[in-house]
């Protein structure tokens, strides 16, 4: 357990040394990150493979090809994203420098999570080097071959002392989270990211926890149910439904429900064949553990579709119930796999309510035709994200941030969001000495005419156009010697 | 728990709408005006019951900056609130990708004794101006305000969406068992640290405005005479009770020698000979703040000042030298208007002697070299900086003012808080025609696919392209 202080106490001691500050730096590392994605692809789609059963294409779409994304945009980006940023002055500041001076924060920890476990401790940390801090990244030790790959890859690409790799469980993720880091992000569990937060708090230490919750569906009745079951299909069933932003349940008006249910199915036959245990595209359930807490919300349930299982391989079929009870098993927890239940619900008014009553999701999905409604559930509605009439694909677009809301998470990142979540945007304001005069403004001892110039200079703000800009200074100017002569 | 009805009742007005059109929320922002016109007279009492707060510093420190960030905020919350489209890639051109700001709810503000009207009211106008609902809990330190506020704000506020709570300590505690969807918090790191643990039942998103030693690094080549003005401003405003005033000041021993005499100067410019006659000085909010800081002027030798009166809370503007790492006054925030000079061989030892300790709020670097401060700025950290002034980067709406590390956590003011109070909700919204396209994505995958879907959504480095 010595190990955990001394691996942070090397990476602060890297990062007090300054090496990590600079842009060159910075770059280095990332084009490294990116040869490494390049040159280990194979390695990386067998780890991921070996531990979600996942196909090559299907993890290269998911968890490379988002990588390499954030990594040419951060390379691109970075020297605008570092940049000091100048501010509007007011008039007792007109003659100084003003700006917002991006930096790093520090030392930062990084926790993954098991279902995409490549991208889930890349994609922050392109975001965390690019922002100039020490990194330590701490992939879940439930995909364990993802785990042991990023172990053994990272030090062959990266600073050895700056971006250290911790691995293991509970018991030393608890010790890593006594440590003292200058952020935290999390992905994982609700229940986790309480302990994350927790053990934050001690420290006071910020946190970006992305979590998870019951993602909504709701399908109206006026949309292209064809269209929408596929889409739904896609991206409830991807990753054998251990996606954070899956949709978790359909709410939809009863008579539409069985329509839903074979344009699931048929979708289904059309993605993975008759039989779906043999098609290569279709993932299992990453563990024993997993795989009968998904099979234990099936009970008492109405099987429209699926429901077959085998221990085994932890495999189980696409599913879907009907005239799911919204107080039972299924409806209480994220369900975190192909399981999907319809709940129906006889108007967009109750779909909204029913929404409403229950934690703020990471994720709400809506299909009509009818734009208006579409405007109406997400401005009744919170959620971290939204996409109307498709599902998870606000995720891929990395100009918006990708962070979750109340029980759903904290925080967000995902492109210059990601710079931004582990910068300190320190606010910088450069003064000369001279023009004393004016600061005899503020000085005691006081008196009413002080007060009356004191309102004229902080109230106004800097904001005309050029003409208006000499004006002011004149005016400054002028005020200046005006004070100096009555005050001095 | 005594609080959850309140709560409950706010939670609901906040999920009828009542707070959400941009014409409600600019009512209640003009009637925080007028409470901040109305009852200037009552605010100016209170402040000085409390703390003896010299009129000319309320005015500049308490009502002027909450009128700059009410102006401010209503001359652009209708810009702030609009939809923010982003950029898009090539697989979602023809989509609608925005970023919505949203409420998160209900937000508790906690404020301190210090600023006890601006360090409530910056933060609620931002909290209104997003769109929530608050509980507003301000100091139980400053009683006259506290007062004040409990009975007269609500009488301009809407009383569904906006409540004042007054509580001890312990019934703090309670307050904060219950689920806020959002908390401001401004006082010492160790409350800070209470919060957040609260915080954390809930995943409650917080901003903590916490304090520290600030550091105030006065170079050989500067002119004394301003730079001594500009510190003891700084220093003894609110009799030193500012988070952001320079705590102490590290110079060379020959700069040291030039600088006693300036703030001596300084001093008596300002108060007069005798600063317990001067009605711009202020005294120690309380017996208890009194004692500790008193306690604090054993550390080194008094060079100037140094007198204290217990029956009126009275310290001194004081400057100490001799002051060595060790002693009590280095070892907590001061908060109160003592300088202890600490001498330093060179900026090197200058900038060691700061890295060493905790990241402060605010650091301050006085020099006519702007190779000094460009040095001092890039080999320290902290949550502001201003160079040759004091507190003055505080007065600027358009920069954040937070914390880092010890100091604090998130940051406000200006277009921040309404960042601070906002959740950033991403949204895509796409059309169910063109599924042709997304067949890319779907199973079964053919590896021929990919070359395509890459190019659809892949971010790319931009090429220097010689053509154009």
């Amino acid at each position: 357990m010595e190990r955990m202080k001394e691996v942070v106490g090397r990476a602060r001691a890297a990062f007090n040394s300054g090496r990590c500050r600079s842009l060159e730096f910075r770059m280095q590392q990332l084009k490294a990150l990116e040869r490494m994605v390049q040159e280990k692809e194979k390695e990386i789609l067998a780890a991921i493979k070996a531990d979600l059963h996942k196909c090559g294409h299907n993890a290269y779409s998911h968890e490379i090809l988002g990588v390499l994304g954030e990594l040419a945009l951060a390379m691109d980006k970075l020297p605008s994203w570092a940049a000091p940023q100048p501010v509007k002055r007011n008039l007792l500041t007109m003659r100084d420098e003003a700006y917002i001076c991006p930096e790093p924060l520090g030392v930062v920890l990084i926790i993954g999570a098991w279902n995409y476990p490549f991208v889930l401790v890349m994609q922050p940390l392109v975001g965390a080097i690019a922002a100039g801090n020490a990194v330590v990244v701490k992939p879940s030790e439930i995909s364990e071959n993802t785990a042991r790959l990023v172990a053994d890859l990272l030090p062959q690409y990266l600073d050895r002392e700056l971006y250290p790799v911790v691995t293991g469980g509970v018991p030393e993720t608890t010790e890593l989270l006594t440590q003292r880091f200058d952020h935290i992000l999390y992905t994982g569990s609700s229940a986790v990211g309480k302990i994350v937060m927790a053990a934050a708090a001690k420290h006071l230490t910020p946190v970006t926890l992305e979590l998870g919750g019951k993602s909504p569906c709701y399908i109206d009745k006026d949309c292209d149910l064809a269209v929408a079951c596929r889409r739904i299909t896609w991206g409830k069933y991807m990753n054998c439904g251990q996606t954070c932003i899956a949709p978790d349940y359909i709410l939809c008006d009863p008579s539409i429900q069985s329509k839903v249910v074979e344009n699931i199915k048929t979708t289904l036959q059309e993605f993975y064949g008759e039989d779906v245990k043999s098609s290569p595209d279709y993932e299992r359930i990453i563990n024993r553990r997993h795989f009968r807490r998904i099979l234990g919300l099936l009970e008492g349930q109405k099987i429209a579709h699926g429901g077959e299982a085998d221990e085994a391989s932890c495999f189980i079929a696409p599913t879907i119930l009907t005239d799911v009870s919204p107080e039972s098993k299924v409806m209480e927890e994220e369900i975190f796999g192909p399981v999907l239940p319809i709940l129906t619900v006889k108007s967009v008014d109750e779909a909204i309510e029913f929404i409403n009553r229950r934690e703020k999701p990471l994720a709400l999905y809506v299909f009509s035709n009818n734009k208006k409604l579409i405007k109406r559930v997400i401005s009744e509605t919170s959620s971290g994200g939204v996409t109307g009439n498709d599902v998870i694909m606000h995720f891929f677009l990395s100009t918006l941030p990708f962070g979750g809301v109340g029980n759903s998470g904290m925080g967000a990142y995902h492109g210059k969001h990601s710079f931004e979540t582990f910068s300190h945007r320190r606010a910088c304001l450069i003064k000369d000495l001279k023009m004393e005069g004016t600061n005899k403004l503020r000085y005691p001892p006081s008196s009413q005419k002080k007060v009356d110039w004191a309102r004229f200079f902080l109230l106004k703000r800097f904001n005309k156009g050029r003409a208006g800009l000499v004006i002011l200074a004149l005016l400054g100017i002028v005020a200046a010697v005006v004070v100096k002569v009555s005050f001095g | 728990n005594p609080y959850v009805g309140l709560v409950n009742h706010l939670r609901a007005a906040w999920l009828s709408g009542k707070t959400r059109p941009m014409e409600y929320r600019m009512a209640q922002l003009e009637a925080l005006g007028r409470f901040l016109g109305e009852k200037k007279q009552d605010i100016l009492e209170a402040t000085a019951l409390d703390m003896r707060k010299p009129p000319f510093e309320v005015e500049l420190s308490e009502i002027s900056i909450c009128r700059s960030e009410l102006n401010h905020t209503l001359n652009n919350l209708g810009t702030w609130m609009k939809d923010e489209h982003v950029e898009k890639n090539w697989a979602t051109q023809l989509d609608s990708a925005f970023i919505r700001k949203e409420p998160y709810g209900v937000v508790l503000i906690i404020a301190p004794w210090n600023y006890p009207i601006n360090l409530l009211l910056v933060p609620l106008i931002g909290a209104i101006a997003a769109g929530n609902c608050v509980v507003m809990k301000p100091s139980e330190i400053s009683r006259n305000v506290e007062r004040l506020v409990a009975e007269v704000l609500p009488r301009y506020l809407d009383k569904d969406c906006f409540a004042v709570v007054t509580a001890d300590t312990q019934e703090t505690t309670r307050l904060l068992e219950t689920k806020f969807d959002y908390i401001f918090f401004t006082g010492t790191p160790s409350v800070g640290r209470v919060v957040m643990a609260a915080a954390a039942k809930y995943l409650t998103p917080v901003t903590l405005e916490l304090g520290g030693k600030n550091p105030c690094y006065v170079s050989d080549s500067c002119n004394v005479q301003n730079v001594a003005r500009r510190v003891a401003w700084g220093r003894f405003f609110n009799a030193g009770q500012t988070c952001v005033a320079p705590d102490y000041l590290l110079c060379s021993a020959e700069m040291q020698e030039k600088l006693l005499p300036a703030l001596r100067e300084a001093i008596s410019e300002f108060y007069g000979p005798d600063p317990w006659d001067s009605p711009d000085f202020a005294r120690i909010v309380g017996d208890k703040q009194f004692q500790r800081v008193q306690a604090l002027l054993c550390s080194g030798r008094v060079a100037i000042g140094g007198q204290t009166d217990p029956e009126t809370r009275y310290i001194a503007p004081t400057v100490l030298v001799d002051v060595q790492q060790d002693d009590p006054i280095m070892q907590e925030e001061i908060f109160g208007p003592i300088l202890p000079i600490l001498t330093v061989t060179s900026v090197d030892d200058a900038i060691a002697f700061i890295n060493a300790r905790e990241r402060p709020l605010a650091l301050y670097v006085f020099s006519s070299c702007k190779k000094v401060v460009n040095q001092v700025l890039e080999q320290t950290s902290s949550g502001g900086f201003c160079a040759n002034d004091t507190i003055m980067h505080m007065t600027l709406t358009s920069l954040p003012f937070g914390g880092i590390g010890q100091s604090g956590l998130g940051r406000y003011h200006g277009r921040f808080s309404f960042a601070t109070f906002s959740h950033l909700r991403s949204a895509l919204l796409r059309g169910t025609g063109r599924e042709a396209l997304n067949t890319l994505r779907y199973p079964p995958y053919a590896p021929q696919r990919l070359p395509l879907l890459r190019t659809a959504t892949e971010a790319k480095r931009h090429t220097t392209c010689t053509l154009l």
